[in-house]
C-alpha cells in the first residue's frame, strides 16, 4: 500500500473526528450554553439564599449576632475565619440593618438588577453572615456559595431580569433613534470614559471572551453537580442500609427529620416503597451523568432528581437545601424546553394579567383592558 | 454574523433569541486567539473539577499521591464541600442534651434543680408542622453529638482528667492538664480540640441556664444522651428508643455572658417555652 494511500485512508478516519471538533470549537465560541437554565438558577439560588436568611431571621442574634458568642470556637476553628468578620461583633441593630441590607440585595440579585455587582454583593454578605456559625451550616450553603459564583461569571441575567428589559427597552430606543429621519448610523461626537468602555465591551473579542467564559462556568457547574450526585452515592454503597435497600426510613423516622409525623409515616409504612425510593435515589445519583447524555433519560432523570429532592423538603424540613441542588439542576433543562414552556406560559399569563386587569377595574368580560406588556 | 440573527440550539432545533441577549456576536470561531482561549479555559475547567472530584471522593489511591495538604490548598476555603451526607448509614438517630443548674439564695443555700430536657424542648416544638425550621433546632443536637464524638476521642488518661475536673477547674485549666495527659501530637491535638467544643457547650448551656434560673445558677451539669430509630420493620412502626447516657459532666462554673448574649437567651428561652 502505498504512501498516499495510508494517509488518504487515516485522513479519512481522522476527518469525522476533526469536523466533531470544529462543531465543538464552533458551539463554545459562538453560543452561550444553558443561557435559560443559568437565568433560572440565579433566580431559584438567590431564592434559597433569601429564604435561609428569613427562616432564621427571629433567632438571627443567637446564631450569627450578639448572642452567638457561644459559638465562638467553632467560628474561630473553621475553614472559613480568614475571610469573616464583615458582620461579627457588631451591635444588635446595626447587624440587623446589615441582615436586612443583604435580604435586599437577594431580592434584587433575583430580581436581575445590576445582576452582577449585587450578586458579588449577596453573595459576600450571605457567606459573612451564616459563616459566622459553622455549627449550624450545611451542605446546601456550600453549594450555594460555589454556585451562585459560577453563576455570576455566566450572562445569568439575559432572561427574566430588569437587565434584560432593560438592554431591550435600550435597543428598540436605539433602533427607533437610528429609524428616524437623517439618524441613521449617527453617533454623538463627544462620548464619556462610559461610551468608550461599553464600546470597548461591545468588541468582537471581548463578546467571544464573555461567551467562552460563560460556557467555562456552565460546563464547571455541571461537573461540580456531576460530582455531587456521584460521590453521594459512592460514599452510600458501603452502607448496609442502602443495601438493604431501608436506608431512607431511618431519616425519615427520626423525631430530628419530621415536619409532618403522618407524612413520614406513610411515607415509610411499605416496605416496598422504602425500598424502590432507597435503590431509586442511590442509583439515580450514581447513573445521574450517563442519564444526562440522552433527551429521554435526560428528562426522566431530571424529573425523578427534583422529585427526590421535594421528597427531601417536604418530609425532613430540609427546604432551602433542596431549593439550592434543583437550582442548579435547572442548567440540564435544554433551552427548546424553556421555549416551549414559555410559548405555552406566555398566552396564559397574558389571559391572567387581562383577567386581573379587568378585576381591579371592575370592567365587565369582554370591555377592552390595556396590560402593559 | 448579526448579532440579532444569533441562535441557540439544542440538537434538535434551533430558535432565534430576543435582542436582550444578542450579545454572541464575537470573532469568528477560527480565529486562532479565540480557540487557544477556549482550549485554555477547558483546560482549567477540567483541573479544577479533577481536584474537586478527588477531594469529595472516598479514600482512594490518587488521593493519596496528590495528598490531602496539596488538595487542601487548592479547594479550601472557596470550594469547601462534603458529600458524605447520609452516608455509608443513613442517620438513625440524634443526640440531646439535658442540664441542670445549682442555685445558691440570698442566705447562701445551694441546692440543686431537675434535669431539663433541652434538645427535646428545642427539636420538637421548631420543626413540627414548620416546613421552615430555623437552624436554632440543630444547635444542642450538634454540639452534643460533637462533643460525645470528640470526648470518645480522648485517652483513657485524657478522659479522665475529663472526669475529675469540676467547678474548682476552669476549663483553661482542664486544657492544661489534658495537654499535659497528652502523650503525643495526635492525642494534643484532640485535648485542644474537645477543649474548644467543651468551651462552645458549657456557653450554651449556661445561656439556657441563666435563661431558666436566672442568675442564681452558679454551676451546670450536663448529660448527653441518643435517641435511636429501631432498625427498620415494617410492623413496628416509628417508635424510638432512647439509650443510656453516654456523657455526663461534672458541675462547671457558668460561663460569663454579656448582657446581649443574655437577652438573647432570654428571647429564645421564652419563644420556645424552654424555661
Amino acid at each position: 500500500m502505498s504512501r498516499a494511500t495510508v494517509s488518504g485512508l487515516v485522513g479519512a478516519a481522522v476527518q469525522p473526528a476533526r469536523s466533531r471538533l470544529q462543531s465543538f470549537e464552533n458551539l463554545l465560541l459562538t453560543q452561550r450554553l444553558a443561557i435559560y437554565g443559568v437565568a433560572l438558577s440565579r433566580i431559584l439560588a438567590g431564592t434559597a439564599y433569601i429564604g435561609i436568611l428569613l427562616s432564621n431571621f427571629s433567632a438571627r442574634h443567637l446564631l450569627f449576632g450578639v448572642g452567638s458568642g457561644w459559638a465562638g470556637p467553632y467560628r474561630d476553628h473553621s475553614e472559613q475565619s480568614d475571610w469573616i468578620g464583615l458582620f461579627a461583633h457588631l451591635p444588635a441593630p446595626v447587624f440587623t440593618l446589615c441582615y436586612l441590607g443583604v435580604i435586599v440585595l437577594g431580592i434584587l440579585f433575583v430580581l436581575g438588577w445590576h445582576t452582577r455587582v449585587v450578586g458579588v454583593l449577596f453573595v459576600v454578605g450571605c457567606v459573612q453572615i451564616l459563616e459566622l456559625n459553622p455549627l449550624v451550616s450545611d451542605q446546601g450553603d456550600n453549594v450555594l456559595r460555589i454556585g451562585i459564583c459560577l453563576i455570576l461569571l455566566t450572562d445569568c441575567a439575559a432572561f427574566w431580569s430588569l437587565d434584560a428589559a432593560r438592554a431591550a427597552r435600550i435597543a428598540n430606543a436605539e433602533n427607533a433613534e437610528n429609524a428616524g429621519p437623517g439618524r441613521e448610523g449617527s453617533r454623538p461626537a463627544v462620548r464619556g470614559a462610559l461610551g468608550a468602555l461599553s464600546d470597548l465591551g461591545a468588541h468582537p473579542m471581548a463578546r467571544t471572551a464573555r461567551t467562552i467564559l460563560h460556557n467555562a462556568a456552565v460546563i464547571t457547574l455541571g461537573m461540580q453537580l456531576v460530582i455531587i450526585y456521584i460521590s453521594a452515592a459512592m460514599f452510600k454503597i458501603p452502607g448496609v442500609g442502602w443495601r438493604e435497600g431501608t436506608a431512607i426510613a431511618y431519616p425519615l423516622r427520626s423525631d430530628a427529620y419530621q415536619v409532618w409525623p403522618l407524612l413520614n409515616d406513610l411515607a415509610t409504612k411499605s416496605g416496598i416503597v422504602v425500598w424502590l425510593v432507597t435503590y431509586g435515589a442511590l442509583f439515580l445519583q450514581l447513573y445521574f451523568p450517563a442519564l444526562l447524555l440522552n433527551r429521554v433519560t435526560r428528562r426522566l432523570a431530571l424529573v425523578a432528581i427534583v422529585g427526590l429532592h421535594l421528597g427531601i423538603a417536604i418530609l425532613m424540613g430540609l427546604p432551602w437545601f433542596t431549593l439550592a441542588m434543583v437550582a442548579f439542576d435547572g442548567i440540564f433543562i435544554s433551552t427548546a424546553t424553556y421555549q416551549l414552556v414559555g410559548r405555552w406560559w406566555v398566552p396564559h399569563w397574558h389571559a391572567v394579567r387581562v383577567a386581573c386587569g379587568r378585576r381591579l377595574l371592575r370592567t365587565p368580560p369582554g370591555s377592552p383592558v390595556r396590560v402593559r406588556s | 454574523m448579526n448579532e440579532h440573527d444569533q441562535t441557540v440550539s439544542n440538537g434538535q432545533e434551533t430558535q432565534p433569541l430576543p435582542p436582550s441577549v444578542a450579545d454572541g456576536a464575537g470573532v469568528a470561531p477560527t480565529h486562532p486567539g479565540a480557540r487557544a482561549a477556549l482550549w485554555l479555559a477547558l483546560l482549567l475547567v477540567v483541573a479544577h473539577s479533577g481536584a474537586i472530584a478527588l477531594w469529595v471522593s472516598p479514600p482512594n489511591i490518587l488521593k493519596d499521591r496528590i495528598g490531602y495538604q496539596n488538595l487542601k490548598s487548592y479547594v479550601l476555603p472557596m470550594f469547601d464541600q462534603a458529600w458524605s451526607v447520609f452516608a455509608p448509614e443513613a442517620d438513625n438517630g440524634y443526640s440531646l442534651f439535658e442540664v441542670r443548674a445549682t442555685l445558691r439564695s440570698e442566705s447562701g443555700d445551694e441546692s440543686q434543680t431537675d434535669w431539663v430536657k433541652v434538645t427535646a424542648r428545642e427539636v420538637a416544638p421548631q420543626l413540627r408542622y414548620h416546613p421552615f425550621p430555623s437552624r436554632t433546632l440543630l444547635i444542642t443536637d450538634r454540639l452534643a453529638s460533637d462533643q460525645l464524638r470528640l470526648f470518645n476521642a480522648l485517652s483513657e488518661a485524657q478522659k479522665k482528667v475529663v472526669h475529675d475536673s469540676g467547678v474548682q477547674v476552669a476549663t483553661t485549666v482542664q486544657t492544661d492538664l489534658l495537654l499535659d495527659a497528652a502523650t503525643n501530637d495526635a492525642e494534643r491535638e484532640a485535648a485542644l480540640t474537645y477543649s474548644r467544643t467543651e468551651v462552645a457547650v458549657e456557653a450554651y448551656l449556661s445561656g439556657i441556664a441563666e435563661a431558666i434560673w436566672g442568675d442564681r445558677a452558679t454551676a451546670i451539669q450536663y448529660r448527653q444522651n441518643t435517641v435511636f430509630v429501631p432498625t427498620y420493620q415494617k410492623s413496628k412502626g416509628s417508635r424510638q428508643v432512647t439509650g443510656g447516657y453516654d456523657f455526663v459532666s461534672n458541675f462547671r462554673p457558668i460561663a460569663p455572658l454579656t448582657s446581649g448574649e443574655r437577652e438573647t437567651f432570654n428571647d429564645y428561652a421564652d419563644k420556645w417555652k424552654i424555661r
